[in-house]
């Protein structure tokens, strides 16, 4: 341990008082298939990301590395999402810092096209 | 579709009581507020960064979400260094925008360096959207240590 902070620290663990949480800011679009939410998370890795769906709510988190004489940094936003949001079809990607969350549509709340027959 | 979260529970007594009614259009004019700013609080000065002295070198470091290593250029003279970006933010096609809180900008920030730095050593990453540069100093602004000698 060379950090003389860390040595000083009680035995119990008092985890993450000195957190800092930071709220990214966010883009959202939708179009006809999917939802998109786009957030700012620079430093984050995909290990260090977490998308979680608790319905209604849709959690964001990202833990960037801590830097060195700086406290310890968590990303964090949450969301109500509606139930036409499908569970299972929830893809999120990270790159450049910028973590993109997929969020596709139920089938049954996409529009349908419905067609118009000649009545006889 | 899809709104922030937040966990007072005004929104069951909308209809039957109009007093309810009024606090709760009230409570939503105060956070409509706050949401709004939820998402820039960060970002009076942008972008967030930090200058450091690591004894034989000055890092810098810059958080720069979105950036590739076309969009920064940095220029470093012996006691000064400058960091300009541009970064745009376009809805993708096809999409509707809900929420744009992420900004395209551009900036420059120059900074004034508390001491001499070898402008031909400098390095620069760029790695999950943060940069870091080390900037070593000149030998003569290194740390020395001076051995204490028994007269």
């Amino acid at each position: 341990m060379s950090d003389t902070k860390q040595m000083v620290k009680p035995a119990v663990a008092t985890p993450e008082l000195d957190l800092v949480h930071l709220s990214p800011p966010v883009d959202i679009y939708e179009n006809d298939n999917e939802v998109l939410i786009v957030a700012d998370m620079p430093g984050v890795t995909p290990d260090m990301t977490t998308v979680r769906l608790e319905p209604p709510r849709l959690l964001l988190e990202g833990r960037p590395p801590k830097r060195a004489q700086e406290r310890a940094v968590l990303y964090e936003r949450v969301f109500r999402v509606s139930d036409d949001i499908d569970p299972n079809g929830i893809a999120a990607h990270i790159e450049a810092g910028v973590l993109s969350v997929h969020l596709k549509k139920s089938d049954a709340s996409k529009p349908r096209r419905i067609e118009v027959r000649a009545g006889k | 579709m899809l709104t922030l979260w937040n966990d007072f529970g005004f929104g069951g007594m909308e209809r039957s009581l109009s007093a309810f009614e009024e606090l709760r259009r009230e409570m939503d004019r105060v956070f409509e507020g706050y949401e709004r700013d939820a998402g820039r609080r960060q970002s009076a000065v942008w972008p967030r960064l930090w200058l450091n002295d690591r004894g034989e070198a000055l890092q810098l470091t810059a958080e720069l979400p979105g950036f590739t290593e076309k969009d920064v250029e940095l220029s470093v003279e012996r006691q000064s260094l400058t960091l300009r970006g541009t970064r745009k933010v376009d809805a993708p096609t096809g999409y509707a925008v809900h929420r744009q809180e992420r900004e395209g900008l551009a900036f420059a920030r120059t900074f004034a360096l508390p001491c001499r730095v070898d402008t031909t050593k400098c390095v620069a990453t760029l790695k999950d959207g943060v940069l870091d540069v080390m900037l070593p100093k000149v030998p003569e602004e290194q740390p020395r240590q001076i051995t204490v000698k028994a007269t």
